[in-house]
């Protein structure tokens, strides 16, 4: 799911802060900074950058093309290594018992050696998986300060937020109900009411309320 | 009270706003928004209704056939309010169909109105984006719109307490 294709999910942020003068050349440089590094020939488990909205091998951001004015239409991409629980048992087993085997016999690892152990079975794992590539949109109406996201569980949402905050040095507050509702009833006779509006609880009818 | 504090204390906005919806979508079929004109609401498959604010209780999740939907007015009547459901909108003559969840008023699983298949061609990608931005725009209106009418109506000192009663009468009523 995201905002482009097929059916979209939506996470709704304000932008706010001062961007500076020279806004699209701040921009460019700073999505070109912040751009996805790729860990394809490494052990590095996570990886998170900007690409090309529609195609995540895309970080070279010929022409601008992420621009389309007032929007900003950038992709997060997001690869991760998982090592799985099942394998990293097995080979953390293999190397015990292979550490075991130069040892007198009756002798055993120690806790330190043993997960000094994990750690190597880790790392040999990690250079063999290949990372998980996900990709995430974004929509961001410059001229408005609201951004979109095509994600909604907390842990894409922590990537984002971090990793926009990173690149862009501007705060970014998720459009709760609440803060929805007070922008806009901003400035009429409703502000104070919302202020103090509690719960309506149960509607209560059969009590006659 | 920081901001954390209030947040936690007005999420029961997203919850009447909700059962609100299917209250207008009931009754009016409809409503009247800022810049759309007239959007036209159907109740989608899913509704999940849950305790109020500070009340004890289940879940009740359904899906939109009948049987369901009696049970789901059941548990209004019993009390609860609606956390989530599937609502469909119908703009200037396009048809949408999206998620809506009380506690952050997500949009999830949005399905907009079809637009052509996706272009090669740099200039046909970018009026195809645009073309799905407003699309997506229109929806975010439109749900905004609706909440701002649901405000309008809900912090109005003689509105306010009007519409409550009209809404208890509505989830009154037997299998309506």
């Amino acid at each position: 799911m995201g905002l482009l294709k097929g059916r979209a999910t939506i996470t709704r942020y304000t932008v706010s802060g001062e961007p500076p003068a020279g806004f699209w050349d701040f921009i460019d440089r700073r999505v070109k900074a912040h751009a996805f590094k790729d860990i394809e020939s490494s052990t590095e488990e996570l990886s998170v950058g900007w690409c090309a909205i529609n195609d995540y091998f895309d970080t070279e951001f010929a022409f601008m093309a992420y621009a389309m004015e007032p929007y900003v239409l950038l992709g997060l991409r997001v690869d991760q290594r998982r090592v799985p629980a099942t394998l990293l048992k097995k080979y953390h087993r293999l190397e015990m018992d292979k550490a075991k085997s130069y040892l007198d016999e009756g002798r055993n690892l120690g806790r330190v050696r043993r997960e000094e152990l994990k750690d190597k079975a880790r790392l040999g794992l990690l250079a063999r998986i290949p990372p998980e590539t996900k990709l995430y949109e974004m929509v961001w109406d410059t001229a408005r300060g609201e951004l979109w996201l095509g994600a909604a569980t907390r842990k894409v949402m922590d990537l984002f937020e971090e990793h926009f905050v990173a690149s862009f040095g501007l705060e970014l507050t998720p459009r709760l109900p609440f803060l929805v509702a007070r922008d806009l009833v901003a400035g009429s006779q409703l502000a104070p009411a919302l202020e103090e509006a509690r719960p309506w609880g149960p509607l209560a009818w059969e009590q006659g309320a | 009270m920081n901001l954390s504090e209030l947040l936690e204390q007005k999420i029961f906005l997203g919850q009447e706003f909700l059962t609100w919806l299917w209250f207008l979508l009931e009754t009016d079929g409809g409503a009247e928004v800022k810049d759309l004109g007239w959007v036209e609401l159907t109740l989608g498959e899913r509704l999940v209704l849950g305790p109020a604010m500070g009340a004890d209780g289940s879940r009740v999740t359904v899906s939109g056939a009948e049987g369901s939907l009696a049970e789901a007015r059941e548990a209004l009547r019993q009390g609860k309010l609606v956390e989530a459901l599937r609502v469909g909108l119908e703009i200037h003559g396009e048809e949408y169909a999206l998620n809506l969840e009380a506690a952050e008023l997500t949009v999830k699983s949005l399905k907009l109105p079809t637009t052509a298949a996706p272009s090669e061609d740099p200039d046909g990608l970018e009026g195809l984006v645009l073309e799905r931005v407003a699309l997506l725009e229109n929806t975010l209106k439109a749900a905004e719109g609706l909440f701002s009418l649901f405000l309008t109506q809900r912090l109005d000192p003689i509105e306010g307490p009007e519409l409550r009663k009209a809404m208890g009468q509505w989830a009154a009523q037997e299998g309506a």
